[in-house]
């Protein structure tokens, strides 16, 4: 079924045409959704909220866009909306830390598989993880992912540049740590 | 200035992250969702036009038998057209003054019943003997050769009962409901409603047989065979009731009725609790409900349709309930749906159930047919609609059940064959008994690898409506 014909059929309410929408982003959304929580729970509560307001919405997707691309915005709203419902993001970019040193200059090439390096980034404290998907992976500028959590576009630049050397450290330490595994068996 | 290539790498890591969320997720969503309607519209639109088109054909069937079956007034008139076709028959003139013929006694086969040796007429009765004119003359000059239309009211006659007058002879004629209708083609329609039992029907008849009448006599017999074969052809309904058991053996609904959502598992063969393995379902029972229409094509070929309700449940052991459980002791997942799954185990027995209506289409062949019984051979398909289920489905990653009825595909289109018994004689009203076979032509569930169908054997009893 095409995307054109599918999107119609799911306009009409169609169960079967939702249920094939449905199966053919899950993974994907999952992932997208995996990124910016702490649990899976959380994740497919988004996944879930998410695909509700993609079926409900769909009357306002423009056939000529990315249908993917459409409903990754729309998990990603989701998910910040989520956020501020669960915690304080602000508290969560006022608490800063500040002795972050980068280990080395080097950018190391990324050896880890997608799940690792996303469970690297769950790691990160909340505000970092939610400002390092939204303009690394999102690719959001700084003044658009002020405006979607409320704080100034430097308070965005700054919390990056930070959690992007936690995330670096990590994953320096990440091999590290594999190669003292490796090494000692 | 950062350097991008880092940026770079995650993004494309993360283009990959692909992670496959629970049964649930799809459940709530679907839960949340408006109701589809027009699918349900459909369902119904499809019952409200089989049962339309049954009681169509049942209301057709009913007036049926008016139009073979006339009023007395109806036989009267009719009677009145045999009689005025034959031209003043009071005028005709007596000329020995032997037999006096009038309107209220005249009996109409008289006529035809002409003893050309003997130069007499005889009449019903077969007693008063005429020393009739010529009969050449006679006849030409006062009787006119019978119409069809006395034709046909001599070959009730002639197979009517015993008659003990002329007058009730001519009241047993209208009785008897003769339909004539002198269509265009010439061709007549004509149902007769009594038995010919006495000797005098047999006598008269045979005069008939051999005189000048035979023609529209044999032309009158086809068209009261032609009418017995359009009854017997009519649309025959019948209530039907069916019981017996869904096929449990090697598994074939051990994965039906306990299925892995992500990858179906085969279910174990000795054991009944397995970690990540499904419990053995344990037999339940079918039951079948519904209207059949069969319909005679040629001698030994019936059509057979209708609607009907089927009921099908197993049993299976499972754990207690639970709401959420842990996964590899590190990550919790969520349950099955999130509500109501059950650990795997063996505590309590839940029972499965199915919900289908079917339309069957079928033909049988009879390998017997007799007066009495007949045994016929029956096969053809069947649409059964998945209209309701609490089957819980195994999921292999999580080890629980939970209930997920979208796995199962809505519509099962059924191959079915069977052998019955008709009796149509030795009890008051016909029934037959059989025994059916069910094999799902296509799985019944979705995307299932191992292609498991649902196969369903049980004994009917029919119970056939009056025409």
């Amino acid at each position: 079924m095409d995307q054109q014909h599918l999107v119609k059929q799911c306009l009409k309410n169609n169960r079967e045409s939702q249920k094939i929408l449905y199966d053919r982003y899950k993974t994907v959304m999952l992932g997208v959704c995996y990124r910016y929580t702490k649990s899976v729970q959380d994740a497919e509560d988004i996944l879930q909220e998410g695909f509700i307001k993609v079926f409900t919405k769909l009357k306002q997707y423009k056939q000529d866009g990315e249908l993917g691309a459409w409903i990754r915005r729309i998990m990603v709203t989701t998910a910040i909306n989520h956020l501020r419902k669960k915690a304080s993001l602000r508290e969560e970019f006022s608490n800063s830390i500040s002795d972050l040193h980068l280990v080395s200059n080097d950018n190391p090439e990324i050896l880890l598989n997608a799940k690792e390096l996303a469970d690297l980034i769950r790691q990160l404290p909340m505000g970092y993880q939610t400002i390092f998907n939204l303009h690394a992976v999102e690719g959001f500028s700084h003044p658009e992912i002020g405006e979607m959590l409320g704080i100034t576009d430097s308070t965005s630049r700054s919390q990056y540049t930070r959690a992007r050397v936690m995330l670096l450290n990590r994953v320096k330490y990440y091999y590290f740590d594999f190669k003292m595994q490796a090494h000692a068996k | 200035m950062q350097n991008k290539e880092f940026e770079k790498q995650v993004r494309q890591k993360m283009e990959e992250l692909k992670l496959f969320p629970s049964s649930g997720v799809w459940n709530k969503v679907e839960a949340s969702l408006p109701k589809e309607k027009k699918r349900r519209w459909a369902l119904f639109f499809l019952l409200f036009a089989s049962i339309s088109m049954a009681s169509l054909l049942l209301v057709k069937n009913d007036q049926r038998p008016e139009k073979s079956s006339p009023t007395l007034a109806d036989g009267k008139n009719e009677l009145n057209k045999v009689n005025n076709s034959i031209p003043n028959r009071n005028s005709v003139p007596d000329r020995n003054n032997t037999v006096t013929l009038t309107a209220d006694n005249y009996p109409v086969h008289a006529v035809s019943k002409s003893d050309a040796n003997n130069n007499k007429l005889v009449t019903g009765t077969g007693q008063e003997k005429v020393d009739a004119i010529p009969e050449k003359s006679y006849k030409e000059k006062y009787i006119q050769q019978p119409t069809i239309l006395e034709s046909i009211a001599m070959v009730k006659m002639s197979t009517a009962s015993s008659y003990t007058n002329e007058e009730e002879r001519e009241k047993q004629l209208i009785e008897s409901s003769i339909i004539a209708k002198n269509k265009p083609s010439g061709e007549l329609n004509i149902t007769l409603n009594t038995k010919p039992s006495d000797k005098l029907g047999k006598k008269t008849e045979q005069k008939i047989a051999t005189g000048p009448k035979a023609k529209a006599d044999s032309t009158a017999s086809a068209a009261v065979k032609k009418m017995d074969t359009r009854n017997d052809r009519a649309w025959q309904y019948s209530v039907q009731f069916g019981f017996g058991i869904p096929y449990t053996k090697n598994g074939i609904n051990n994965t039906v009725f306990t299925t892995n959502t992500t990858s179906l598992v085969s279910a174990p063969t000795t054991v009944n609790y397995v970690n990540n393995q499904p419990a053995i379902p344990s037999p339940g029972m079918v039951f079948q409900t519904g209207i059949t229409v069969e319909k005679n094509l040629t001698g030994r070929l019936d059509m057979k349709t209708g609607l009907s309700y089927m009921f099908l449940s197993n049993n299976i052991q499972i754990g207690s309930r639970i709401d959420s459980l842990s996964h590899n002791g590190t990550t919790t997942y969520n349950n099955g749906n999130g509500i109501s799954p059950y650990s795997n185990g063996l505590l309590p027995v839940y029972n499965n159930h199915f919900r289908f209506i079917q339309v069957p289409l079928a033909l049988q062949f009879s390998i017997v047919k007799k007066e009495q019984f007949s045994v016929f051979l029956e096969g053809g398909v069947s649409a059964d609609f998945l209209i309701n289920s609490n089957a819980l489905v195994f999921n292999g990653a999580t080890n629980t059940y939970s209930t997920n009825k979208d796995i199962f595909n809505r519509v099962v289109y059924t191959g079915l064959g069977g052998i019955g018994v008709k009796l149509a004689k030795q009890t008051r009203v016909p029934v037959s008994l059989g025994y059916q076979f069910n094999y799902g032509l296509n799985p019944f569930i979705k995307n299932d690898e191992t292609q498991k169908h649902l196969p369903v054997s049980l004994v009917y009893f029919r119970l056939y409506l009056p025409r």
